[in-house]
């Protein structure tokens, strides 16, 4: 029988020899890296709230869309995967394509925050952010995209206030959680989410991480780095690598009531799509949701497998409704090459066809949207900060 | 070089040194390489390159984790460290993985033994190398839940001595059985995963008889509060290290198979004279049939339950773990953990209540901001 070891030993020596100079030059480079950027989208913060924060991003266009686009992220990791990068932004491909955009940031819950509520998230900062973007685009209605556990929220904050949201957008949103299809839906079912809330109250971002490492071992505490060795002559493939990574591993605490309620009435009980869920004594009815709707899943995403993004779409009385995928996973769905080209062009005209304004007055409504907060945010020493 | 922190390094200088002796080392290897390819046509293989092969890719690969271990402790951003710690840690399990690899390759080619086939070939040299591999999977799987929860991962281990302390009277014997106890398991390891929970639940028996019973008794005394609350926690853990045993045996034991799978497509490969012409070729099928395994494994209720019950026992042992701390600092003038929840819990409140005046308030001047206009409108 052949044996490659021995047939190819000087092969084998020329590849240690490649891979010890990529090594050496690797070092090399990254001494020249001093510091990596991310979320360089030019933006200003317009409210605080606690942790919350409120962004709205300068319009790269001159006109951009009259019905601004608030976007909502996941509790879990931070925003700034929207806009990574120059040339692996969301963020930026929506604003070129005319959007008028807003995001919020949830901050980074402390020991202090273990008693916030899905209520206090979803009807208490959430619809203050709606109504803050309301008051400065002096609409009734604005647009909402929420991503992941961010499109979740926007869903049921859409069923409680379906009069403050003109067009819904989510993107990889779990809604259906009994599905079988993701070991996160299967795992969450076994985890007693009471014990380790009373335990630990806020719940370490560092924990949930290596649960969602635990997911694909092989590949994402080996063969990742693996390839990283391959490729460490690269500037800028170790550049987008060491940035990824700095996201991956920026993940915040949760707050624990709040994921106490999400696990218990989503994952293990499958409130939402029984419409049975409630927030603050309100129940989520699902039929509420009336305006376009927007939904978009990835193929292939092992977190949030389509299964349980698709019956959204069935759930809602929305007459407006499109469902549309990419393929690839739960976060190249907003880096990858192809979300670049497709995503946003996709997501803007949608957006576009649905967003022209009739001519008259702004109602008392949007007027007064968001003056309570108003005075809270005044208190707060409401700035403008160039971020 | 000076670091940012100070510290003086000659990094490039102790780098180029490594490299010389890589380089000589390397230069070593292949004169015996030459030696054995000289031989006439048909003449046995000399083992020369099968010796050096192995540890001159392991001597590159130390070099190369040395220099940059010393580079990541002093990389001018916060990422580095973290970042190479992860590489050079999969650069290991590469690194023991080629070994392997080098060794099987060598195995498989060779001639089977009279009277035994490829399957019985490579389950030979499966056995013998499955040792090995076990220590390679404990490196790789050890991920500490402890770290993520922001407690040391010494703690488990301090508190073993303190509620020795609280029980010594009674525990001793039992605390020693525990220090021979991981010697038990890494023999156990060498003849099986599964072996690794028989010799717990060997352990755990003779203790839930006898020492269990103890621990579950109403404490006396004085010091009975904290007695008992030790008490508790030397339970909880034995709890948690029973649970935590049978984990790992779940995941060594699929991980076990999963190499026994690449052995056998590995003997099929050779037997059709289509084995991995790189080691590259061979690290591909390794791991993604590895990760095939464990995702079979993963969705299975049976491991859905151990997972809970893994973290349900951390997170008892967790509360055991502040409730002790709690007892302790009692005297000291600072406040526990608990106080600082009631504050934050009425904190909470607060804030709850100014915000739902606050709008109210809002609320009420909208409406006689309204009523004044319409009152105006009345008058004109």
């Amino acid at each position: 029988m052949r044996n490659p070891i021995s047939e190819n030993l000087q092969q084998l020596m020329g590849e240690v020899v490649e891979t010890n100079r990529k090594l050496v030059k690797g070092m090399e480079m990254l001494m020249n890296i001093s510091d990596l950027d991310t979320g360089t989208t030019p933006r200003d913060l317009v409210y605080q709230e606690d942790r919350m924060r409120l962004f709205h991003y300068r319009p790269l266009v001159d006109k951009p869309s009259a019905v601004p686009l608030l976007i909502t992220y996941a509790l879990v990791n931070r925003p700034y995967m929207m806009d990574l990068q120059e040339d692996r932004s969301l963020v930026r491909r929506l604003l070129e394509h005319g959007q008028d955009i807003y995001m919020i940031d949830w901050g980074y819950p402390g020991p202090g925050d273990r008693y916030l509520t899905l209520e206090d998230y979803i009807a208490g900062y959430l619809d203050t952010a709606v109504d803050t973007v309301r008051e400065r685009s002096r609409l009734d209605k604005i647009n909402l995209l929420g991503v992941c556990q961010g499109g979740t929220f926007s869903v049921i904050y859409a069923a409680l206030y379906p009069e403050k949201i003109r067009n819904l957008v989510v993107m990889v949103t779990p809604i259906d959680f009994g599905t079988d299809d993701g070991l996160l839906h299967i795992w969450a079912r076994a985890l007693n989410i009471d014990n380790m809330v009373d335990t630990l109250g806020v719940i370490p971002g560092d924990f949930l991480n290596a649960g969602f490492l635990m997911l694909k071992p092989f590949q994402l505490m080996l063969d990742k780095y693996v390839g990283l060795l391959d490729n460490l002559d690269k500037k800028e493939t170790v550049e987008n690598f060491v940035r990824m990574e700095k996201w991956i591993f920026d993940s915040p605490s949760q707050a624990g009531e709040a994921i106490r309620q999400f696990v218990n009435d989503l994952y293990k009980k499958n409130l939402l799509i029984k419409n049975e869920l409630r927030i603050g004594g309100r129940r989520v009815d699902l039929k509420r949701i009336d305006m376009p709707l927007l939904n978009i899943y990835a193929e292939q995403d092992h977190l949030v497998p389509p299964s349980a993004s698709k019956p959204l779409n069935d759930a809602v009385s929305s007459q407006d409704k499109a469902i549309f995928s990419l393929r690839g996973g739960h976060i190249g769905i907003y880096v990858s090459a192809q979300s670049q080209k497709q995503l946003a062009p996709n997501i803007a005209e949608w957006l576009a066809a649905r967003s022209q304004l009739p001519v008259g007055p702004v109602s008392a409504g949007a007027r007064k949207a968001g003056s309570p907060k108003k005075q809270a945010a005044k208190k707060q020493g409401e700035k403008k900060q160039a971020e | 070089m000076t670091t940012e922190h100070g510290r003086e390094t000659d990094y490039l200088g102790a780098w180029s040194e490594a490299q010389r002796s890589w380089m000589r080392l390397w230069a070593d290897s292949l004169s015996g390489f030459s030696r054995t390819t000289e031989r006439g046509e048909g003449e046995k293989e000399s083992p020369g390159p099968w010796k050096s092969t192995g540890p001159i890719y392991d001597e590159w690969l130390k070099m190369s984790q040395e220099m940059f271990g010393k580079y990541s402790e002093n990389a001018p951003w916060g990422i580095g460290a973290q970042t190479f710690a992860r590489t050079l840690g999969a650069a290991q399990i590469h690194s023991k993985l080629y070994e392997f690899w080098a060794n099987a390759a060598k195995f498989l080619s060779g001639a089977p033994a009279e009277g035994k086939g490829i399957q019985e070939t490579y389950q030979e040299f499966y056995g013998s190398w499955l040792k090995s591999y076990n220590e390679a999977l404990r490196g790789f799987f050890g991920v500490s839940l402890f770290e993520p929860l922001g407690w040391p991962g010494g703690a488990a281990a301090e508190l073993m001595p303190m509620y020795g302390d609280a029980l010594s009277k009674f525990s001793r014997p039992w605390m020693e059985a525990i220090q021979g106890l991981p010697q038990k398991l890494a023999e156990a390891l060498q003849k099986g995963p599964q072996a690794s929970g028989d010799v717990f639940r060997w352990w755990l028996q003779p203790y839930e008889q006898t020492w269990g019973r103890v621990l579950r008794m109403p404490a006396l005394g004085p010091a009975r509060e904290t007695v008992g609350i030790a008490q508790k926690g030397t339970e909880a853990l034995v709890e948690y290290y029973s649970v935590t045993t049978d984990f790992w045996s779940a995941l060594y034991q699929v991980s076990t198979e999963a190499m026994q799978k690449v052995m056998s497509e590995l003997g099929r490969r050779y037997g059709k004279g289509q084995a991995p012409k790189t080691y590259g070729e061979f690290y591909q099928l390794w791991w993604k049939t590895n990760e095939d395994a464990v995702n079979e494994l993963y969705k299975t209720p049976e491991f859905s339950r151990l997972l809970g019950s893994l973290v349900d026992s951390l997170m008892l042992v967790r509360k055991r773990y502040n409730e002790i701390m709690e007892e302790y600092l009692k005297a000291l003038p600072i406040p526990t953990r608990t106080e600082m929840d009631d504050l934050y819990k009425s904190l909470y409140l607060l804030k709850k209540e100014v915000k739902k005046n606050a709008r109210q308030v809002s609320d009420l001047q909208e409406k006689l901001r309204r009523t004044g206009r319409a009152a105006g409108k009345e008058q004109s």
